[in-house]
Formats: structure tokens, C-alpha cells, sequence
């Protein structure tokens, strides 16, 4: 009679413990390095208080460590280059990658690393981290969703879509601030896609 | 592209103007030489500055950016300016010496990328030396007509570049050099000085531009637009600097627009697409 008792509790327990373990992570924390030809960032700033300029830099790399069943949050390792940057209109670009604003020439790239975040959705994080811009790290949020992931284990593509909103004054990009020519709170969307290649 | 304009080149510009137009309209006052030579430097000066603090603000120090060390120099190239107010006509030797302390605060200031500071600090030293030189041998219009055109020019260029701070900063000295033209024309008025502070401050304006540049404006367009003062230094050998009648005055004006107009003709597609953009 004892036997069966002591039987019965460990397959009781057995079951709780199968049931535990659905609970924490299944899906391996991965290194998604990303794709530079779907990756890109856009940014926004409102011109002389009237309509919003869009431009985009082309020339986005990194990485993102994050589990495919999205248990836990992505963590984003991203690196714009300046020299990238893409209006449409040549001088514009030239003004763009001028000491007025990014200083192409002295800081070649703009950073964003995590530092942390919390769930806000199904799929959806707040993220935490540093941007360095112009030489001036600042720490930023960012809205993040995950767009998607497709694949197998061994070859597989990630999305996500990352929008921050920052005053570029705080990195020291003060260039028509003050005369209100160029607003100063400019919102960035960042659209980042990932790979997993086979035999890495 | 009318607010940066206004509060970065009219505004400096016209309130250094306005100090020159005070320090040197009423009567006697222009005649005396180091008084006349230290308001032009200063009013040169200042409307350069007026305009960095214009368009980008009151820079921290150290700099942030190896280009906001433009701010500090021009500064000091103010009290290299009232110096040079006090060598006579002739004296290369003073002149040297206030070269070279310009050339050294460049090398200690200002590092600009892709440039060794011994190579900017060699062209400031030349430029000072050289534009102080001329200027020191004549009180002439032709001076601030020849500060004029490669101000202008070197504005117009660096427009181009995309550096636009650095454009408005060289725009404020033309209007500074327009006023002084304008002073010139009342009789009895002399209107040349700030050789020093001219040369340095448009030296560093154009070095700075060409290090930001990604290669839209060939290196030579730069020496043109400030080659219409080594031009002019060649009028000054011999008897030809002795040429002193309004014809002489003329002829070295020519000499002093002629290499600044080529300059911007030569780029004038890019600067027109600049100005439109």
C-alpha cells in the first residue's frame, strides 16, 4: 500500500513538473545578424513648422539576440551608418551629413543598445537603451513589435520594427532649432530584418 | 533658409556695421590708424562669431566637435587682429610674428578630420601674413572690395559643401566688408584694416569647409576664391606699388575680384542648386 502511494506522488509530481517547464523558455535565445538590404531606418522632422521631411539611411547593421517563441524581449545591437543617409535630393544630403547635423566626417555611425525592456503586448516591448549620436550617448526608449519569423531551425528570417522619438538638441544637433527652420523632435522608425544561416 | 540668414549673416553683419559705421564716420576718427585698423578687426571678428553663436549656440569646452574649435579661434584671431593694427607699412617682420602665433592657435585648436594640423596651421600662417602685408601697404577701398569678394566666395562655396554654419559665418564677414565699402565711399573716410583677422578667419572658414567636404568642391576653387590677394601682392613690387591715382585703386580692385568671381563661376550650377535647395 506504502508503494503505491509513494508511486502515485511522483507520477503527481512528474506532471507538475512537465507543467513548470512549459512556463519558462523553450525556444533558445538565437543571434539574428541583420539582413543590410531589408534593414533600413526612416526618420521624420517637421521643416519650418509646417510639413514633415522624411528621409531614410540605407546602411543599417548589427545584430539581435532574441528566442523565437519571443519569451524574451529582443535585444537590439544596431549601427546606422551616416554616409547612408538618403533624401531623395543630393544636397540635402550633403546638409545632412554636414557638421550642422550628423557630422559625417567625425561620427561615422549612430548606435542603439539595449539595456532593457518590459512586455507592453502580444509581441509588442518597450525597449530601454543608449543611443550615441555625435559622440553623445543618451539613454532612449524605443516601441518595439516583433513583425514576424519565418523558417526552420537551421534558416530562418526575423522582423521587427522599432519607432523612437527623440530631441536631437540632447545630442547637440541644434542646427535651426532655435529659429524654429527644423523641429526638434524627430521620430525614427527602424525596420530591422535577421538571419539565421545555415551552419552558423 | 530667410531665418538662418537673417539671425546668423544680417543680423552680426550689420551689427558689426553699425560699430564700424560708428568708429569710423565721424570726422578725424578714420584717419587715426591703429584705432581704425582695431574697429575693422573687431567688427570682422564679431560678426563671425555672432554668427557661430547664431546658427549653432554657445559651444562647450573642450568642443564637442572638432569644428566648434572655429569659435574659439576666431576669438583669438580678434586679439591677433588688433595686434596686427600696430605694425607700419612695410614692417613683414611683425607681421611674420602675428602669423605665426595665428598658425599656432590653429595647431593647438583646431584638428579637423583627414587634416594634419601642421598643414591648416601652414595655411593660416600664410594667409594671415600675406593678406596683413597687403593691406599694410595702402589705405585703400580696394582692401575691403578684395575681403568682400572672398568672403563671398568662400561663403558660396561652402554653401555647397553642406556646411551651411560655416557659409553663414564667411557670409556675415562679406556684409562687414560691404559696409566698409560703403563707408569708403563718403569722402574722407579710410576703410582699410583687419588684414590679419580677414586672412585667418577666411583661411580657417575654407580649411574647415574642405575637411567636411565629400568632394564637392575641388581643392582649387578654394585657392581661386583667395587668390585674388597674392594676385594683388604682385602689383605691390616695384614701381608698380607706387601706383597710388584712383586708376591704381581700380586695378588692384580688379586684381583682388577677379580670382573670387571665377571661383564661384566656375561652380555657379552646384551653388545655384545649394541656393535652391
Amino acid at each position: 500500500m506504502f508503494k503505491f502511494l509513494v508511486a502515485g506522488v511522483l507520477v503527481v509530481s512528474s506532471f507538475v513538473a512537465v507543467e513548470d517547464a512549459a512556463d519558462t523558455p523553450v525556444a533558445p535565445v538565437e543571434t539574428w545578424e541583420l539582413d543590410t538590404v531589408h534593414s533600413m531606418a526612416l526618420f521624420r522632422v517637421q521643416h519650418v513648422g509646417a510639413g514633415q521631411f522624411w528621409g531614410r539611411f540605407n546602411d543599417v547593421t548589427g545584430s539581435v539576440d532574441w528566442p523565437r517563441d519571443d519569451s524574451v524581449a529582443p535585444e537590439l545591437d544596431v549601427s546606422i551608418a551616416i554616409e547612408s543617409v538618403d533624401t531623395g535630393n543630393e544636397k540635402l544630403d550633403r546638409h545632412l551629413k554636414s557638421p550642422d547635423f550628423f557630422n559625417g566626417r567625425e561620427f561615422e555611425t549612430a548606435t542603439f543598445r539595449s539595456t532593457g525592456a518590459e512586455r507592453v503586448g502580444d509581441r509588442q516591448w518597450r525597449v530601454r537603451g543608449d543611443m550615441t549620436m555625435l559622440g553623445q550617448t543618451r539613454p532612449v526608449t524605443a516601441e518595439l513589435e516583433v513583425t514576424g519569423v519565418r523558417g526552420n531551425p537551421v534558416q530562418a528570417k526575423a522582423g521587427w520594427e522599432a519607432i523612437f522619438t527623440i530631441k536631437r538638441s540632447e545630442f547637440g544637433m541644434n542646427w535651426g532649432v532655435e529659429n524654429g527652420a527644423l523641429g526638434d523632435e524627430v521620430k525614427i522608425i527602424v525596420g530591422l530584418e535577421g538571419n539565421i544561416e545555415p551552419g552558423r | 533658409m530667410l531665418e538662418p540668414i537673417f539671425w546668423s549673416v544680417l543680423l552680426p553683419g550689420l551689427c558689426a556695421g553699425v560699430l564700424v559705421a560708428c568708429g569710423l564716420l565721424p570726422r578725424g576718427l578714420s584717419g587715426l590708424r591703429v584705432w581704425r585698423r582695431s574697429v575693422i578687426a573687431l567688427a570682422l571678428g564679431g560678426a563671425a562669431a555672432g554668427s557661430f553663436l547664431g546658427s549653432v549656440g554657445m559651444p562647450s569646452w573642450p568642443p564637442a566637435q572638432k569644428w566648434h574649435a572655429v569659435f574659439a579661434l576666431v576669438l583669438a584671431f580678434i586679439a591677433i587682429g588688433i595686434l596686427d593694427a600696430w605694425p607700419k607699412r612695410g614692417d613683414w617682420a611683425s607681421r611674420a610674428l602675428l602669423g605665426l602665433g595665428a598658425g599656432a592657435l590653429t595647431w593647438w585648436l583646431l584638428a579637423l578630420p583627414g587634416q594634419t594640423p601642421m598643414a591648416a596651421a601652414s595655411g593660416v600662417v600664410v594667409c594671415v601674413w600675406l593678406i596683413s602685408m597687403l593691406d599694410g601697404q595702402r589705405a585703400s577701398v580696394a582692401m575691403p572690395i578684395g575681403g568682400w569678394a572672398a568672403a563671398t566666395a568662400v561663403s558660396l562655396l561652402t554653401l555647397v559643401t553642406g556646411s551651411t554654419s560655416l557659409a553663414l559665418m564667411a557670409g556675415a564677414i562679406a556684409v562687414v566688408c560691404g559696409v566698409l565699402i560703403v563707408i569708403g565711399a563718403v569722402p574722407g573716410r579710410v576703410v582699410s584694416g583687419g588684414g590679419a583677422m580677414l586672412g585667418g578667419c577666411l583661411a580657417v572658414l575654407a580649411l574647415a569647409a574642405m575637411a567636411y567636404d565629400y568632394g564637392s568642391v575641388p581643392t582649387w576653387s578654394w585657392m581661386l576664391a583667395m587668390a585674388g590677394f597674392p594676385l594683388a601682392s604682385l602689383f605691390e613690387i616695384g614701381r608698380l606699388g607706387q601706383w597710388e591715382h584712383i586708376s591704381g585703386t581700380i586695378t588692384r580692385s580688379l586684381l583682388l575680384l577677379a580670382p573670387p568671381i571665377v571661383s564661384v563661376w566656375m561652380n555657379f550650377e552646384q551653388i545655384r542648386e545649394s541656393l535652391s535647395a
